[in-house]
């Protein structure tokens, strides 16, 4: 069953069909060929409530957002002013593409809202600039990983209820281990761009008095980040009401701008609906071959396996990173999360790992498995940002990303004291 | 006796909750087992495994994609409101008049079950009691008033609504964050589920007055229970009994343990110990609860769910609890 | 096959292009409607948000309704992002494949989304009628009849299993009288090219967005 899932998966994604068709397709077969239950005929149902989950109003709407912001010029003259004060830096603007991922993060608990959001600001200046634009797609779908890592975050609110762990202490955890990430990611942009200096785009030179004049450009998007964040911390809105007041305090700004305009607003939508469109096609389709798969056992079949290898603490860690990491590139993440989390995570508290410890690693695992392809659903987000071009642009892009998620990976295992300090600190 | 060999393909409750995982998956993969020498084997899987939400579980029992079934009454509410009775907000607040009525209801449901999805009812079992907790201090129900909670469904909705609180709707990962940033004052869970999920350590205060329960309905599909041989249906008809004996003192347990382990006692076994201060019920607020669902939300459910509905309701759940609903 | 046939399927399919062309005028309205739905949900949730902190007020189930807008736009927009292309493909090895090859394969997925589309769409109606069946009611204060937000989203599914139909026939017909170009404008992977000149319309958009504030 295992084998015929990967074959008919490796055959659909060789023939370059639609990843969301592929899922969706492979589920129908599978269903046909090991299913005496007619699960097909779940699909509406399975579809409907993955449509309508309120949690996922959020990504259009930060999409939405930030559409807006840089059809009224907001972004690009942000952009030109953190040009001034980063381009200096071997990698310039990739830097700062980290770093606001990483601010925004705070904002936002999904990987995907905060790739799409930076991204849309952040693209249109790859080419201007002369980036390498491969890498440049890679930082904003690495750094969009930071969204779940960084407090809120929806999936460790996931993880807290799959597994008991405490939401307050895992938020904490995420802190510290997020910023180590985010020097990761800075130091892998260096490195790449000491080598091939050529990937680090054209040099501008800014006086310090260009500098200070152009921080003015930072204060709307300051404003948007305080409603957002702010109405968060201050008690307003859940983070998902949040990116709502978000879209509002966008159009609002528009407005002042003057750009307001029935004609941006369409583009606008046309935008942010067809991004939407392809990241939740492939979420229905996750979601129903999800369904079809644990309902004929096979993601039984796959956690037993691990289960019963029967291997020493430290060889059962590597085997449950290499199950995710290689499931990962599969599946689509909260899917992956709801079905393997409650079978796994209690082989690895009994053998004496760290409840909030395990689910920091568990998200780094996540991100991990949002970059990589063939199914990396911030892989898809960044492409869809473009205007055209290949997928493999991102996935190239973003290998040297996954390797340094990989050393993350490392360190978080030789120091768990990364994630669990904080906590330990406030309690 | 001697059983065929029988496999059934179930679906239980939610799978990190304890009724499905200390309960419904030993009984269906390894009690029937027993009890049969081996014959009927199954395996089993929470609906939120599969990635379902609940309230669509009866509609794909009838069309036949599950054989076996379970989920949560309270979650059928949109698609009849006669399933929202069992569960009313308020209307029961103590374990074992809860199982009572729930015990009455079974012909009601079962009937509901077959006209309309063509499923048929085989027991029932339930979540421990669902409780008020608050971050902001409490002395009595009637403090919800101006307070934003955060509910679970209709009934539950219209009884904050009658008691002068705002009801908010939120999905259930967003409620430890919305109580820690006072989004919302407070929030309705399980004694023990609230405690697992951590909102004691985003909430000050518990009100001890269940206000809804979760029954769980076990139900399979018609035409596949019909397809089983009779004295398998015999010995799971007979047997789960003993799932739904397990199951109810269980329930009474653990809303016990929920109040000992959200206020810190030294008898917490199954959660961990919490510093909430454990408000217990007044009888002046049974009474103030038992006014609000007299007066404005058993008329307000009557009044959307069919003659029969309420016919049916008045002799079952009405008369175990001695009140009356008007069409 | 012979010249005479081939020329014969490609009228046909020439024919068919007024419906695709209806289909695209059809598609992008539907997502501008999407677009709006969404934004009036954005107000709406703002809305409670704001009488809630303020006076404890709530509007009642904003949640709630921006999940059916969020469902209904995207429904919508799936006929929009299918005739502009937005949908991912792996595209590692068809990047490297000769024309004719890359134009079948283009087909089989268009064969392949047809396949799941038709099943997607045959058992959301399912779900519609199932609702309208029962009477259903959303489980919330707002008591919403679920047959109507359901009914509009099934409404855009239907779009697209149309949009799907008609685009496959017509890649069909192209790529068997031997029209490759016109298999790869309808049903390719986006090539360099047309990324090229894409971004060269977006850069124009936003020199016309920024112009007054671009740095020297
Ligand atoms: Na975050
Ligand atoms: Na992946």
């Amino acid at each position: 069953m295992m084998a015929v899932s990967l074959v008919l998966l490796l055959v659909f994604m060789v023939l370059a069909i639609p990843v969301a068709i592929s899922l969706g397709v492979l589920g129908i077969a599978l269903e046909q060929l090991f299913s005496p239950l007619p699960l097909i005929r779940a699909i509406g149902e399975v579809s409907w409530s993955a449509s309508n989950e309120f949690l996922l109003v959020s990504v259009p709407m930060f999409i939405l957002l930030g559409e807006i912001l840089l059809r009224s010029g907001f972004a690009e003259r942000m952009y030109a002013a953190l040009v001034n004060w980063v381009s200096w830096l071997p990698g310039g603007l990739m830097h700062s593409n980290i770093a606001a991922c990483a601010v925004f993060a705070a904002t936002s608990g999904s990987s995907v809202a905060t790739a799409a959001t930076v991204g849309t600001v952040a693209l249109p200046e790859a080419r201007r600039f002369g980036y390498n634009e491969r890498l440049f797609l890679g930082t904003l779908a690495a750094g969009g990983t930071l969204g779940i890592l960084i407090p809120p975050s929806i999936n460790m609110i996931i993880y807290a209820v799959l597994t008991n762990a405490s939401v307050p202490k895992l938020y904490l955890a995420g802190i510290v281990p997020g910023l180590v990430l985010v020097l990761i990611f800075m130091a892998t942009i260096l490195l790449l761009c000491l080598f091939r200096p050529a990937w680090g785009g054209r040099r501008v030179s800014a006086s310090w008095a260009a500098r200070f004049a152009g921080l003015i450009h930072l204060v709307p998007p300051l404003g948007i980040f305080l409603l957002v964040v702010g109405s968060i911390y201050a008690g307003v809105a859940t983070p998902t009401e949040a990116a709502s007041l978000g879209v509002l305090g966008a159009l609002g700004l528009a407005w002042w701008s003057g750009r307001l305009s029935i004609a941006m607003l369409k583009e606008a939508f046309e935008g942010t609906m067809k991004s939407t469109a392809m990241v939740m096609l492939i979420v229905v389709a996750a979601y129903f071959l999800n369904f079809v798969i644990s309902t004929i056992g096979l993601t039984t079949m796959l956690t037993n396996f691990i289960e019963n290898l029967g291997l020493p603490k430290a060889a059962t860690l590597f085997a449950v990173i290499l199950f995710y990491v290689v499931l990962g590139c599969f599946m689509e993440t909260l899917s992956m999360m709801i079905t393997t989390i409650p079978i796994i995570a209690p082989v690895m508290f009994k053998l004496g790992y760290d409840p909030v410890w395990f689910g920091i690693l568990v998200i780094l695992l996540i991100e991990t498995a949002l970059v990589t392809p063939p199914v990396g659903l911030n892989l898809f987000v960044v492409q869809n940002l473009r205007a055209g071009g290949s997928l493999n642009d991102v996935i190239v892009g973003t290998m040297p990303f996954v390797v340094a998620l990989f050393a993350m990976i490392v360190v978080m295992t030789i120091f768990p004291d990364l994630a669990l300090w904080l906590p330990r600190l406030l309690s | 006796q001697d059983y065929p060999k029988t496999h059934l393909k179930v679906v239980g409750s939610i799978s990190v909750l304890p009724p499905y995982k200390d309960y419904e998956l030993p009984f269906w993969t390894k009690h029937l087992a027993a009890k049969s020498n081996g014959a009927i084997t199954a395996d089993a899987k929470g609906f939120n495994e599969m990635g379902l939400k609940g309230p669509e579980v009866l509609r794909l029992m009838g069309q036949g994609v599950m054989q076996i079934g379970a989920t949560v009454m309270g979650y059928l509410a949109a698609d009849d409101p006669a399933t929202e009775a069992v569960d009313m907000a308020g209307l029961v607040t103590d374990v074992e008049t809860s199982r009572k009525i729930t015990e009455a209801s079974k012909p009601m449901y079962d009937k509901l079950f077959m006209a309309k999805f063509g499923v048929k009812l085989l027991g029932f079992g339930t979540y421990p009691a669902q409780v008020l907790y608050c971050n902001a201090e409490i002395k009595g129900l009637a403090d919800i008033k101006g307070k934003k909670v955060r509910v679970a469904g209709r009934s539950q909705s219209e009884l904050v609504a009658a008691l002068g609180g705002t009801p908010v709707t939120m999905a259930f990962g967003e409620v430890v964050p919305a109580m820690q940033n006072k989004t919302v004052d407070c929030g309705i869970t399980g004694t023990l589920s609230g405690n697992i999920a951590k909102w004691n350590e985003v909430s000050t205060h518990l009100l001890g007055l269940p206000l809804s329960w979760g029954q769980i309905a076990y139900a399979v599909n018609a035409k596949a229970w019909e397809g089983l041989d009779p004295k398998v249906r015999a010995l799971i008809a007979a047997e789960i009994k003993t799932l739904e004996k397990d199951v109810w003192d269980a329930a009474g347990y653990h809303t016990q343990q929920g109040y000992d382990c959200n206020g810190g006692l030294d008898s917490c076994k199954l959660g961990t110990k919490g510093k909430m201060k454990v408000v217990m019920a007044s009888d002046a607020d049974k009474a103030l609860l038992r006014k609000t669902i007299v007066e404005v939300t058993l008329p307000k459910w009557a009044a959307r769910c069919s003659a029969e509905c309420v016919k049916d309701f008045n002799e079952t759940i009405g008369k175990a609890v001695d009140v009356v609903a008007k069409k | 096959m012979t010249g005479s046939r081939s020329q014969a399927l490609g009228a046909a399919g020439r024919w068919l292009d007024p419906v695709l062309t209806l289909a695209d005028r059809v598609g992008l309205r539907a997502v501008w409607i999407g677009g709006a739905l969404l934004l009036a949900s954005a107000s709406l949730v703002s809305i409670d948000v704001t009488i809630r902190k303020l006076f404890g007020l709530s509007v009642g189930g904003a949640d709630e309704i921006s999940g059916y807008a969020f469902a209904i736009g995207v429904a919508w927009a799936f006929p929009f992002a299918l005739l502009r292309r937005a949908n991912v493909r792996i595209d590692a090895l068809y990047q490297h494949m000769p024309a004719r090859v890359a134009a079948i394969l283009d087909l089989v997925a268009l064969i392949a989304l047809a396949v799941f589309v038709t099943v997607l769409t045959r058992y959301a109606w399912e779900v519609v009628a199932g609702s309208w069946n029962l009477g259903a009611l959303s489980n919330s204060q707002l008591k919403m009849p679920l047959w109507i937000p359901q009914g509009l989203w099934f409404l855009g599914l239907a779009l697209f299993f149309a949009t799907t139909a008609v685009l496959t026939l017509r890649t069909a017909l192209a790529l068997l009288s031997g029209d490759l170009a016109t298999v790869r404008a309808l049903a390719g992977a986006r090539s360099i090219e047309e990324e090229a000149a894409d971004e060269a319309a977006y850069g124009k958009t936003l020199a016309a967005g920024a112009s007054e504030t671009r740095a020297p």
